[in-house]
């Protein structure tokens, strides 16, 4: 019995220490990509500057602040999304009462991905599907509000 | 035979034995019936850390600190230190397990009139308890090959997560709700069926280090002759002669220890002549308190 216990405290061990590893490995590749991901940022924001300077029709949204309900886990999810006339520049959620925390907080992190896509055209957070597509659908319908100005 | 004997010549004492066991029974059905609506999503979040991290290896990217991954830590933590209390007493599908197995009896004694309920061998206990360890491969490897998310509303534990959220629609999630009725029909004929033969969160835990010191100590020197009265009471099954109780299978429910006639089943917080009632709800308290620090509780 105490040699099963050194064998799993040595795999726990070594586990952790693979994942560690894997970590700093990651860690910069990440940094890799982020340095790659800047620079292509920084092309769009260049590109739809243009664009705009070009008057080119392209105001997509009515600027504002508008709020957007979606059906989440455990009930409704409202959000507010405030647009500027070619951007989103900030959503904030206002309620999500039916989510549990640890959950909800993983969702969170479509906002993110939202933002940075501009576009609701993102994945799910994975084990957190409903909250993600509650919060989507919120963001969506402040979206058509936005477009509608 | 000679166990007979010495209950009848101590009416006081088998009497006091009697009303020990049938409190220690109300105290985990207590302990369970709060934790099953107040945290049902605990265990699913543990896990959900599992997937997270071997999802983030599948894509490249560094792994993530999240609500679950410190789930599974906290978890992972609280059993090395405890034992399995948290599958015994405190996970909602292992509860739900408990509650389809004793349903059963009732109905196969006062339906269909057996008089003893009906179960899976126990000759293929050790081999299904092999099973949870394939199917934590199996789900570890589709989250690393990336392919896991688009498999879809397979997983019975998310069936699982809408019923206690008193969601009634199953659109997409059809292999789900098979896969439930299946899991709940073994639960039925076997006591913690899904527990020790497919939890892949189950087989995360009885592969990790548990301290010694957690784990419950029988004194064979000490037992009756003959008497298996533990061996008989353990729902996964424990093989007295070969690993005693250092095994990663105990799942803390002590009712080897409550049964025992001898109190021959010690531990650091469990000793002849002590309360029983306090280590239990101090345990439950503690994982009530870091559930809630972690967002697990449903109602804060």
């Amino acid at each position: 019995m105490k040699r099963n216990y050194i064998g799993k405290l040595a795999s726990l061990v070594l586990i952790l220490a693979v994942l560690f590893a894997y970590q700093s490995v990651a860690k910069a590749r990440e940094a890799q990509v982020a340095q790659n991901q800047a620079e292509i940022a920084e092309i769009d924001a260049y590109n739809r500057e243009l664009l705009r300077q070009q008057g080119g029709g392209s105001a997509s949204y009515e600027p504002g602040t508008y709020t957007g309900e979606g059906q989440g886990f455990g009930g409704a999810i409202t959000v507010s999304v405030t647009v500027s006339e070619t951007e989103i520049e900030a959503i904030e959620v206002l309620t999500h009462a039916g989510e549990d925390p640890a959950y909800f907080s993983t969702a969170e992190s479509v906002v993110d991905a939202v933002l940075r896509a501009q576009g609701t055209d993102v994945d799910t957070a994975s084990g957190a599907t409903f909250s993600s597509l509650g919060l989507l659908d919120a963001i969506n319908a402040a979206l058509e509000e936005a477009v509608k100005g | 035979m000679k166990q007979r004997e010495n209950t009848a010549a101590q009416p006081a004492l088998c009497r006091r034995r009697l009303r020990g066991r049938k409190r220690a029974a109300w105290l985990r059905t207590g302990v369970q019936t709060v934790f099953f609506f107040a945290m049902p999503g605990a265990f699913v979040a543990g896990f959900s850390g599992v997937k997270s991290l071997f999802q983030s290896v599948g894509a490249g990217q560094p792994l993530q600190w999240s609500g679950f991954v410190a789930a599974l830590v906290a978890l992972c933590a609280f059993t090395i230190v405890f034992g399995r209390f948290f599958c015994g007493y405190l996970c909602a599908f292992g509860s739900l397990g408990d509650f389809v197995y004793w349903l059963s009896g009732v109905v196969q004694k006062k339906v269909f009139r057996r008089r003893t309920q009906y179960r899976l061998p126990d000759r293929l206990t050790p081999l299904g308890q092999k099973v949870k360890y394939a199917v934590l491969a199996l789900i570890v490897i589709l989250c690393a090959l990336n392919v896991y998310d688009s498999l879809g509303g397979w997983s019975p534990w998310s069936v699982f997560s809408f019923l206690t959220a008193l969601r009634f629609s199953f659109s997409g999630y059809e292999i789900g709700v098979l896969l439930l009725l299946l899991i709940v029909a073994g639960m039925a004929v076997k006591e913690r069926f899904f527990c020790q033969f497919l939890c892949p969160m189950g087989a995360v835990f009885s592969l990790l280090p548990i301290l010694p010191f957690a784990m419950l100590r029988r004194d064979p020197e000490n037992c009756l002759t003959g008497c298996q009265a533990c061996k008989k009471q353990c729902p996964v099954s424990i093989r007295l002669e070969a690993d005693g109780f250092q095994n990663g299978e105990c799942i803390s429910c002590e009712r080897c220890a409550t049964v025992c006639p001898r109190e021959n089943l010690t531990r650091w917080d469990r000793r002849p002549g002590q309360n029983v009632a306090l280590p239990v709800l101090f345990k439950a308290a503690l994982f009530f308190a870091l559930g809630a620090w972690l967002g697990l509780c449903r109602f804060l």
